[in-house]
């Protein structure tokens, strides 16, 4: 599953941070676990770069945007990308198990 | 013999307690509680499934299946890879008991009497087990796997028992 990331959005005021689109060689790909109910630490993004969730745990998990953004559903195995095209922090939650929570901040 | 055994309260019939005396179940006695403890929730969310038409309340049954049927299916293989055979003791026999009277109330009602009733035990039945597994099951597990297992588990079960005082406050 591939999910597009249009904007990471400031969470406190919701502004959008729009960046333009570095220069596709500084790019980078980050793989992120997820295992017994909970997100691995993502790195810190620059835009441009990829982020891989990889599901290992037994559970079906999401990676949905705390404010509608993106949303990777991921049965247990399965792995889906989010693409980072600006700059900001985003928060994000699983809607099975919403306890698990995770953030990621991209410059 | 395994001696923990859970007491079962006339407040609430999930709502249990393992008496101060109870001590050390073997890695077969805990499999057996806790494959029973998942089986039980499984078919109570059946239940719901067939009865229910409240989609909130059929979002969590359908999730309660799910995971159930997931954490059950790593706790059965992992048994077989240590060749432990379950065991049946007091503890998962008290659980059962109490399941079938609640399943035999649940049968007497439908509509939004059946979603109280059913989500109602869920938060009960899961701060029950997730009390269990806190004080006795974790502590005792001897294997490594076993002890990683349930602590994975209680971690889910506190998300189902979130969950279903969530949508118990929803459905009031």
């Amino acid at each position: 599953m591939v999910a597009r990331l249009p904007t990471l959005c400031a969470a406190a005021t919701g502004a959008l941070l729009l960046v333009a689109a570095p220069a596709p060689a500084a790019a980078a790909t980050h793989v992120v676990t997820i295992d017994k109910m909970k997100y691995g630490a993502v790195p810190p993004l620059k835009t441009g770069d990829t982020v891989v969730f990889v599901n290992k745990d037994i559970f079906r998990h999401t990676v949905t945007s705390s404010n509608n953004r993106f949303n990777l559903d991921l049965m247990p195995g399965k792995r889906g990308t989010l693409h980072i095209n600006s700059a900001g922090r985003a928060t994000f939650y699983c809607k099975y198990h919403p306890g698990m929570r995770g953030s990621m901040i991209a410059k | 013999m395994m001696r923990a055994t859970f007491l079962i309260s006339a407040a609430a019939a999930f709502a249990v307690s393992v008496p101060a005396q109870a001590a050390n179940p073997t890695d077969a006695q805990i499999a057996h509680i806790a494959y029973t403890a998942g089986n039980l929730d499984i078919a109570a969310a059946k239940q719901a499934l067939k009865v229910s038409k409240n989609k909130t309340v059929r979002d969590f049954a359908q999730e309660m299946v799910r995971d159930h049927e997931a954490v059950n299916a790593k706790a059965l293989a992992l048994v077989k890879k240590l060749h432990v055979t379950p065991e049946a003791n007091t503890t998962s026999t008290s659980l059962t008991k109490a399941a079938d009277a609640e399943r035999a109330k649940l049968g007497k009602l439908k509509g939004a009497a059946f979603d109280r009733e059913y989500i109602t035990n869920e938060v009960a039945y899961h701060k029950t087990v997730n009390g269990a597994l806190k004080s006795t099951l974790i502590p005792s597990a001897n294997n490594g796997e076993l002890k990683s297992l349930l602590e994975t588990g209680l971690t889910l079960f506190q998300e189902h028992q979130a969950h279903a005082e969530h949508v118990a406050a929803k459905i009031k």
